[in-house]
């Protein structure tokens, strides 16, 4: 398949790396503390979406971290909003107050979506990791609703709440979402440290599918259910952001240019800064967008295999973290001479835990980050 | 129409009922855009966007609040010489269901 040349419709801005969850699956790199001093400014940003939309860019998706952390987040998004382009805000939901809340749809932003953990205070902060969070959650979501914002609740699921999933469309029913993203957890990052007691057993995710089918047929019309299966359990990988360097870009928060928030982790990959080049030199010309977009990349067994134009060889940044090159099939593809990784994960989950997990914040991203170069020199 | 980000829609298997006289309107989550880069028509919305041939992007213009179900198809049917009926009462169905259409009383 000969690619033609694409421009990203969707670009995702992750405008800070700092949070006040410490939810353990986060997706940002393992080591975000080494990039915390080097926020992009007011300026770059804005910088960056004017590039952007001339690159042809229509959506832009704000996250983080907590990117109601920014004190600059009203101009930022103003300066969306004058360029039409349609934006989204991702927040934990814990710092939305009713003025803020006003100040964001005056600002122009487009659509808001809250992050849940659970169905009930005391599971939702045994995973964020924040006490007294689930409150000011479900207090974010009414204001946002009140606002007169489209609301998109999202929960990441995995081991520790999948048996929840009917109380937690509940939940999101109530607070009066119009969509409901339900995101198995993608084991990268955070997610693949605490993968024991994150990754889910077959029964649980079978139950859930049922339980969100029922629900799909029963809101119809009412919320939108958007279901993201367990990649760990399918015959082949997820069509992992529709292809490399297809669609999607990702900016962190210092300005590396990424073709999908978890690329970070490949380390045998260089990506640009937006500080340094432009985007459409990035997209188009950068070795690292450049090598994995198309087909003709692939080894066997996807080179021949007829899916490889619908999941494009599954997920890069799986691929690396498992096998340590980012250029093989994805290990979750039944077909991948790596496969036994996953089946090996998926009967440890059976039988194995670790105690606690690691929470995602600076204290064990510097612990953890210390322990990989330490561990990487012996 | 084609699809192009994580909101795929799905295959309506119960065709949400849309009656002559409805009179749907865009929804205020939902923007049209011209997209200068592509030179095409989109429609935009949370997570999600459909870039729009002429047709669709002509039946949703006219989803405006002031036209009946049956007018769109009319005008539209009349303008093309073709049969489009079936056609636009699909796609209207689909962003009924999607809620990027409000239907008025």
């Amino acid at each position: 398949m000969n690619t033609p040349l694409l421009y990203p419709y969707s670009l995702l801005c992750e405008l800070t790396y700092r949070c006040p969850l410490q939810c353990p699956y986060c997706s940002n790199p393992v080591n975000f503390e080494c990039y915390t001093e080097e926020e992009l400014d007011t300026q770059e940003w804005q910088r960056i979406l004017d590039e952007a939309a001339a690159l042809g860019v229509v959506q832009v998706h704000f996250s983080g971290g907590e990117p109601l952390l920014r004190k600059d987040i009203l101009q930022i998004i103003r300066k969306a909003r004058d360029l039409n382009l349609y934006s989204n805000l991702s927040t934990g939901g814990t710092l939305l107050t009713e003025k803020l809340v006003h100040e964001l749809r005056s600002a122009g932003l487009d659509s808001l979506q809250i992050s849940i953990q659970d169905a009930d205070s005391l599971n939702s902060e045994y995973i964020s990791g924040r006490l007294r969070s689930f409150e000011k959650k479900k207090k974010a979501a009414l204001l946002a609703k009140n606002a007169g914002f489209p609301l998109t609740i999202n929960v990441v699921l995995h081991k520790q709440n999948l048996d929840n999933i009917e109380a937690i469309i509940r939940l999101a029913e109530d607070l009066g979402a119009e969509r409901l993203e339900l995101a198995n957890t993608q084991f990268n990052g955070w997610a693949l440290k605490n993968r024991n007691l994150l990754l889910p057993t077959r029964p649980q995710v079978e139950q859930a599918v049922s339980v969100v089918e029922s629900a799909r047929l029963r809101l119809k019309g009412k919320m939108e259910i958007l279901y993201i299966v367990p990649d760990y359990f399918e015959q082949y990988p997820k069509p992992c952001l529709y292809g490399w360097g297809r669609v999607f870009m990702t900016i962190t928060s210092d300005g590396i240019v990424l073709p999908c928030q978890a690329a970070r982790e490949i380390s045998e990959l260089k990506f640009e800064n937006a500080r340094d080049k432009s985007l459409e030199k990035i997209w188009f010309e950068s070795e690292s967008f450049c090598i994995f977009r198309g087909t003709d990349w692939m080894p066997e067994p996807c080179r021949s295999c007829p899916q490889k134009v619908i999941d494009f060889g599954g997920c890069r940044c799986q691929a690396f973290l498992l096998t340590g090159n980012a250029a093989v099939t994805d290990p979750v593809c039944s077909l991948s001479p790596h496969h036994t990784l996953i089946e090996q994960a998926l009967k440890e989950t059976e039988t194995r835990s670790q105690e606690m997990w690691v929470y995602r914040n600076e204290e064990e991203s510097k612990r953890l980050t210390i322990k990989s170069l330490f561990d990487n020199n012996k | 129409m084609q699809s192009i980000l994580n909101i795929v829609l799905k295959k309506v298997k119960n065709m949400t009922l849309i009656s002559d006289i409805d009179i749907p309107i865009l929804a205020p989550k939902a923007r049209l855009k011209w997209d200068p880069v592509r030179q095409k028509h989109l429609l935009l919305f949370p997570e999600g966007l459909l870039v729009l041939n002429q047709t669709a992007h002509e039946v949703i213009t006219m989803c405006d609040g002031k036209h009946k179900v049956i007018t769109i198809v009319n005008s539209l049917g009349d303008k093309y010489k073709t049969h489009v009926d079936a056609d636009i009462r699909e796609l209207l169905s689909k962003l009924v269901e999607k809620r990027l259409l409000l239907l008025l009383e």
